[in-house]
């Protein structure tokens, strides 16, 4: 494979991988408002404002400040990573040298590539031990819900809210982590194969007058 | 060149290739050094960290000593260290890709 084929690749690799971080990012950002909900509602706060101590404001603002920490940190986070992405597969599939792009030296492109190399293996293993954890929470959470069906006690509902919380988080994290550590490390891998302008011509005056 | 009056702001607001190119290496410098100091001292941190929490919660009891420790600090390089080497080195790649960038804009012929 030729090195044009193998950068070719890799965009059409990274163009996809960008547009699949967006779902992940919408997915991300609705698991977030799931788990703000089952938060509020499993948390002290949402005991005393249903026992009209607190206005609805009040209720409303805790269930928007935790959507927004949560939410915005993780789904709001990937999408506008992965619109990052788009935005350099574009100027780098243009197949235009553009003369401010930088010259990297051997040294340079050598410690970037270990880098992204690094990040990538440890997203695959963050992903991997988030699965395993997910995997746990998950079924701790059926077994809770199960639980909750036989018996009907307010307790139980309160335990399996909280497992089914944490099995969100796992997932939101593992997410989160994975799509964001690994188009990072693309987006490096993209820089370092950008045609530099080192080798455009500039027109000559002569040719410009004709 | 900056159009502010007072000498500081104009030293602060003066963009050029040049001063942007330098300030850019001065920040991937610093984040070169740093991802090699700041994950040793986090792992020095959890370590410390660990061993307190564990004797003022009596201490390590027989059998447990080895195998605590290491799923302790496994956690703590795999949670925390690696992150913090990673952000580093994303920090000294985007500041060297961009002061080479402004190398061409000027900073050096």
């Amino acid at each position: 494979m030729t090195p044009q084929q193998e950068n070719d690749m890799l965009l059409h690799r990274v163009n996809r991988f960008a547009r699949i971080s967006i779902f992940a990012g919408i997915l991300i950002a609705v698991l977030s408002l799931i788990y703000s909900v089952l938060e509020v509602k499993s948390s002290p706060v949402y005991h005393a404002l249903r026992d009209s101590r607190y206005d609805g404001v009040r209720e409303a603002l805790s269930f928007l400040t935790r959507f927004a920490r949560e939410g915005a940190s993780s789904g709001l986070y990937l999408i506008g990573i992965a619109v990052l992405a788009l935005l350099i597969v574009r100027i780098a599939s243009a197949g235009v040298k553009y003369r401010w792009l930088p010259r990297l030296d051997d040294a340079f492109v050598k410690s970037a590539t270990t880098v992204s190399t690094v990040i990538v293996a440890y997203a695959l293993l963050y992903a991997l031990l988030a699965c395993f954890v997910f995997a746990n929470a998950a079924s701790t959470a059926v077994h809770e819900w199960v639980r909750y069906f036989s018996a009907h006690t307010s307790a139980q509902l309160y335990s399996a809210i909280g497992a089914t919380n944490m099995a969100i988080r796992w997932l939101l994290g593992g997410l989160t982590r994975f799509f964001m550590f690994v188009l990072g490390a693309h987006m490096i891998r993209i820089l370092l194969l950008m045609p530099s302008g080192s080798d455009v011509e500039a027109p000559r005056s002569a040719e410009v007058k004709a | 060149m900056s159009q502010a009056r007072h000498p500081l702001l104009r030293t602060l607001t003066a963009f050029t290739p040049a001063s942007t190119a330098r300030a850019l290496r001065h920040v991937a410098r610093g984040a070169h050094l740093l991802m090699l100091i700041a994950p040793l001292l986090r792992f020095f941190i959890d370590f410390q960290t660990y061993l307190v929490t564990t004797m003022r919660n009596g201490g390590f009891t027989e059998g447990q000593k080895v195998s605590r420790m290491l799923i302790g600090m496994g956690d703590s390089v795999f949670s925390n260290v690696i992150p913090l080497w990673i952000t580093f080195a994303l920090i000294w790649f985007f500041a060297e890709w961009s002061a080479r960038i402004a190398d061409r804009q000027g900073g050096k012929q």
